[in-house]
């Protein structure tokens, strides 16, 4: 990991020589990603830009430890960047609430605060058995109890909602027990 | 939180509550400060772990958000995003060139190959040339071996062989070779030889195949001699393949492959 301290320094620092070798390692997965999800090449530019941002002044504020490699850690922020951009249009609230503040730096607060959130619980899903895990993650991508049922070899739907039930709460309590939770719980 | 209220927020959140069990539903959200507790988090569950969804922040505010609100928009995250922009400019000028080079050089292998197209096409005499520049029959082992138990036809042979009476050289070996294994390697290279020299294409890169499969001392020569074969028979491509072969294996006579190599590609 000490590359991650590696781009890490040279993003605080505004070495754009550095920051360069970032987009030759990372910025075409991104703008691959980016373009077969509804995105043009702009869009992956700037989610890209906003991504590194996020991650600089993230880590002035709190000195905060990447986990997996940089790279993976830059793809994912991207990836939730994007997943955001295309929810907005869904969001009323956070639209009013942008065109009240009419400013980006509200909006990317707002954006490393749901990233925390979005890590946050994701390690927490990973921390649940693997049955649980399968489980849930089923139930949140919105597939039918029905199949759940099927994929899972429970007898019934009555036990499919029961055994997600369990999970939940499993999960809901790493969660709540999770220090990072204190600060997350009001946004 | 009861399985029962779980299941309600459950479809209260994938739209599947009545006009009326939502106004319920709402109205509790409004009066119930407990349950609505419960919903918020329920919601940024499901948000947050639905891979096509995401969880917006609802707070207005909080110290939190204050203070990353002024540090995105502090002086020094200005410089940051200057260099950033300053990287991806830099990025996209080196892709630029990057992508006039590979132009260039593509335009250039391209030109490259019609060339070697065009010079494929009156390539019949060369590679004819080629083959019979390198046949070179003075290297070959000697037909003729002790204890043989039958010399006398072999020394024919050899004596066919060398005053190009080919078809009389493979009766006389393939009978050989039907009693006796012994100098089986120089027994097939004359074969073969004789049957390629005799455009036998077949029946020569049989024989060479069995030299190759022999495991003998010489079977490697078997590469070579099928290369001599392609060439003879001109199929480039094979005789390029069996060429790259005997040059990447460092097989019998790879340095003269690799001279002819050089004719060809």
């Amino acid at each position: 990991m000490i590359n991650n301290l590696r781009y890490l320094n040279a993003l605080t620092e505004g070495n754009s020589k550095e920051v360069k070798l970032l987009y030759q390692k990372n910025f075409p997965n991104v703008k691959k990603f980016i373009l077969q999800n509804k995105g043009s090449i702009e869009d992956a530019e700037d989610i890209f830009q906003k991504a590194l941002l996020q991650i600089t002044v993230r880590y002035r504020k709190e000195k905060f430890v990447i986990k997996s490699s940089f790279e993976a850690y830059l793809y994912t922020v991207c990836k939730n960047l994007w997943r955001r951009e295309l929810n907005k249009s869904k969001n009323k609230v956070t639209k009013e609430y942008l065109l009240e503040q009419g400013d980006e730096s509200s909006d990317m607060a707002l954006a490393v605060l749901e990233q925390k959130r979005w890590e946050l619980f994701n390690e927490s899903l990973s921390l649940i058995s693997e049955n649980c895990k399968k489980v849930l993650k089923m139930f949140f991508s919105k597939t039918p109890y029905s199949v759940i049922v099927e994929a899972m070899g429970y007898n019934s739907e009555v036990v499919a909602r029961q055994r997600v039930f369990k999970c939940k709460r499993k999960l809901r309590a790493i969660i709540i027990e999770d220090s990072r939770y204190n600060l997350l719980k009001e946004l | 939180m009861s399985i029962n209220d779980d299941t309600l927020i459950e479809n209260y959140l994938l739209g599947k509550l009545s006009g009326e069990e939502r106004s319920l539903f709402e109205q509790r959200l409004e009066n119930d400060p407990e349950f609505n507790k419960k919903f918020r988090f329920e919601k940024q569950l499901f948000e947050t772990l639905d891979p096509e969804d995401w969880s917006f922040s609802e707070a207005d505010s909080s110290d939190e958000i204050s203070a990353y609100k002024k540090l995105f928009a502090s002086e020094k995250t200005k410089i940051i995003k200057k260099a950033i922009g300053e990287a991806n400019t830099q990025y996209k000028r080196d892709r630029k060139i990057n992508r006039r080079n590979w132009l260039l050089y593509s335009s250039a292998a391209i030109i490259a190959i019609l060339i070697s197209v065009f010079t494929w096409y009156d390539s019949g005499p060369s590679m004819e040339q080629l083959y019979s520049d390198n046949l070179d029959l003075e290297d070959l082992p000697s037909l003729v071996t002790r204890g043989e138990d039958n010399p006398e036809d072999l020394i024919r042979a050899q004596q066919l062989f060398e005053g190009r009476q080919y078809l009389k050289t493979i009766e006389i070996l393939n009978t050989s070779l039907k009693s006796s294994k012994k100098n089986l390697a120089a027994k097939y290279q004359y074969l073969g030889i004789s049957q390629m020299e005799l455009n036998y294409t077949d029946d020569a890169e049989n024989t060479f195949t069995l030299l190759i499969e022999s495991n003998l001392i010489d079977a490697q020569k078997g590469h070579w001699y099928k290369a001599l074969l392609y060439l003879k028979m001109k199929d480039s491509e094979k005789a390029i393949k069996t060429l790259q072969k005997i040059r990447s294996e460092k097989l019998y006579n790879y340095k003269k492959a690799n001279k002819i190599l050089k004719e060809l590609i």
